[in-house]
């Protein structure tokens, strides 16, 4: 298993898009993260002069950058098995590791890792935003339950990619294990909500992506599922995907 | 180490690709796999590699490959020129399979020299020629110096002086006890290089037997024998029930018999003999005439 997982850290690593991907997302998010961390004021006196000191949307400056992360993430956990069938190195990797499952197990620990990394350096672009604003460490006057919120970015990601990777590597597609999710997600999930919202009033709760895009509201009650409800729906896609994916690549020719 | 391809088959819907294939590789030789376009020659490699599912068994030194604890150092294989990201270096490519059995740094610059890509390890290998990447996929297979080498077609698009020199690498490093399998359309090299052969067509086995042996069953060896007199040294030679044909003004081909026996034949006739040769039919010859009932995509004739 060591060597499986040394022979996918190289060749995830080896691979320049993947060095490219991590620096336009440390810059990105950081350039997100300081347009989002603009100090505003809460109150304003009857003349308009601010009450209290200034305040930045310490932690909106993490989430910001998240969707871009999940996309940029997918692209690497899509090439991780899409590229292996295009370039035809799916033959020479499964004749290295015959054993199908362990090469597998070693992708879906490597791509897992990518995430969070992927995740931390999107984490260290908005910190390094708020940092030159002069805001390194959060408001004591912060909303409450947000001591999760950035153990959540990095769940949404995680899955979001591990999606992308069952995706690819069913259709043994790299673009599909990309684009499938930003598109269900931005636009064919949203259409069948609101087309079928009479009919099927449930289907803003078992809907992957655009579900999983509400992971950050924490309105709860009634409504459709947010938080780690949300999070819990795409990860049950994620499982389904996944076990198709297993399936076939144990089972087809390379 | 020898190799038992046992019962190898595939199908694809209801075309059988691979029927019922068996056979043994020996180390020490240099094994040709021969057979016309769609024949089944890379199926076969990828069904012993177990690349793709089917039926039968591969076993390697009496065992399936995933029982091996280092499989790179089992076989090395390579199937296709193109099989690289084109993106990685070379370099990298070889450092990513070098993995699997520890290989040691050192030997990878060593194999990149072997090859003779020392001089493009560090670049990346989007523009690659054909012939570059049969070097990169060879030295890919030979990296953790298998036991066994599968190469499918690994001299297309080498210049002749690579061609050369893979012949002699072949030869070399079957030499040493090692199993080498390896398939090819250059037949005239594959003449040079093989001492066994693998033949099929439509899936099915035609042969397998030394490259003497493939070669003496065509009916293209035979003798030819000019004289004085070729229809009296034919009268003769039916006299002893020896078929024979005419070819030019004084000669006579005969596929039943030796030169001895002809010689013998004209001596007691009385007829002079200018020419007495035993022709032997290339393995692109015997190759054609054995198979050529069994091609899967004809051409037409040329006018």
């Amino acid at each position: 298993m060591t060597a499986a997982l040394h022979y996918e850290w190289v060749r995830i690593s080896t691979v320049r898009s993947t060095r490219i991907l991590l620096v336009v997302l440390l810059v990105v998010s950081a350039g997100l993260g300081w347009l989002v961390a603009v100090p505003h004021y809460l109150a304003y006196d009857e003349t308009g002069n601010p009450i209290g000191p200034a305040v930045v949307n310490w932690w909106k400056a993490f989430g910001m950058p998240l969707s871009l992360t999940a996309v940029l993430t997918s692209v690497v956990a899509a090439q991780a098995i899409g590229q292996e069938y295009r370039f035809g190195l799916i033959r020479l990797t499964l004749t290295a590791f015959p054993l199908r499952r362990q090469i597998l197990a070693a992708k879906l620990i490597v791509v897992a890792g990518a995430c969070v990394v992927f995740t931390l350096v999107s984490y260290l672009g908005s910190l390094l935003a708020l940092t030159i604003r002069g805001y390194p460490t959060p408001p004591a006057a912060a909303p409450e339950a947000q001591d999760l919120y950035l153990l959540k970015g990095v769940v949404l990601v995680l899955l979001w990619g591990l999606s992308s990777f069952a995706l690819a590597g069913i259709v043994r597609q790299t673009a599909v294990g990309i684009v499938v999710p930003v598109v269900s997600g931005a636009l064919l999930e949203t259409l069948l909500i609101a087309l079928l919202s009479d009919r099927a009033p449930w289907l803003d709760h078992v809907l992957p992506w655009s579900t999983a895009a509400r992971w950050a509201e924490s309105s709860g009650g009634d409504g459709p599922p947010t938080g780690w409800a949300a999070l819990g729906v795409l990860a049950v896609w994620v499982v389904g995907l996944l076990v198709v994916q297993v399936v076939a690549f144990l089972r087809r020719d390379a | 180490m020898t190799v038992e391809a046992i019962g190898l088959g595939k199908s694809y819907g209801s075309t059988r690709a691979v029927d019922q294939l068996s056979f043994e590789l020996r180390p020490g030789v240099v094994t040709g796999f021969l057979g016309p376009n769609g024949a089944g020659k890379s199926t076969t490699m990828r069904l012993m590699l177990g690349l793709d599912r089917g039926d039968g068994v591969t076993l390697w030194d009496g065992r399936p490959l995933v029982e091996h604890d280092h499989v790179t150092r089992t076989v090395g294989a390579h199937l296709d020129a193109k099989f690289f990201h084109p993106s990685r270096s070379a370099r990298n490519h070889l450092r990513m399979l070098a993995t699997e059995a520890s290989v040691p740094p050192g030997r990878i610059d060593e194999v990149i020299r072997l090859v003779g890509l020392d001089g493009v390890a560090g670049k990346r290998p989007s523009s690659y020629s054909l012939g570059m990447g049969q070097r990169l996929g060879l030295a890919g297979a030979i990296l953790a110096e298998p036991r066994v080498l599968l190469l499918d077609e690994p001299a297309n698009g080498l210049d002749p002086q690579s061609i050369q020199w893979l012949r002699d690498f072949l030869r070399h490093y079957a030499a040493q006890g090692n199993v080498v399998f390896v398939s090819s359309h250059l037949l005239s090299e594959m003449q040079l290089m093989a001492e066994h052969l693998v033949v099929i067509a439509a899936g099915r086995m035609v042969a397998d037997e030394t490259l003497d042996a493939f070669v003496a069953r065509s009916t293209r060896n035979d003798v030819l024998v000019r004289c004085s007199d070729p229809a009296a040294l034919a009268t003769a030679l039916a006299a002893e029930g020896i078929t024979s044909t005419r070819e030019g003004a004084d000669g006579l081909v005969v596929t039943t018999v030796g030169t001895d026996h002809v010689g013998d034949v004209a001596f007691r006739a009385g007829v002079a003999v200018r020419e007495l040769t035993r022709r032997t039919a290339s393995l692109e010859e015997a190759f054609l005439e054995l198979t050529s009932d069994q091609q899967q995509f004809r051409t037409g004739d040329v006018a």
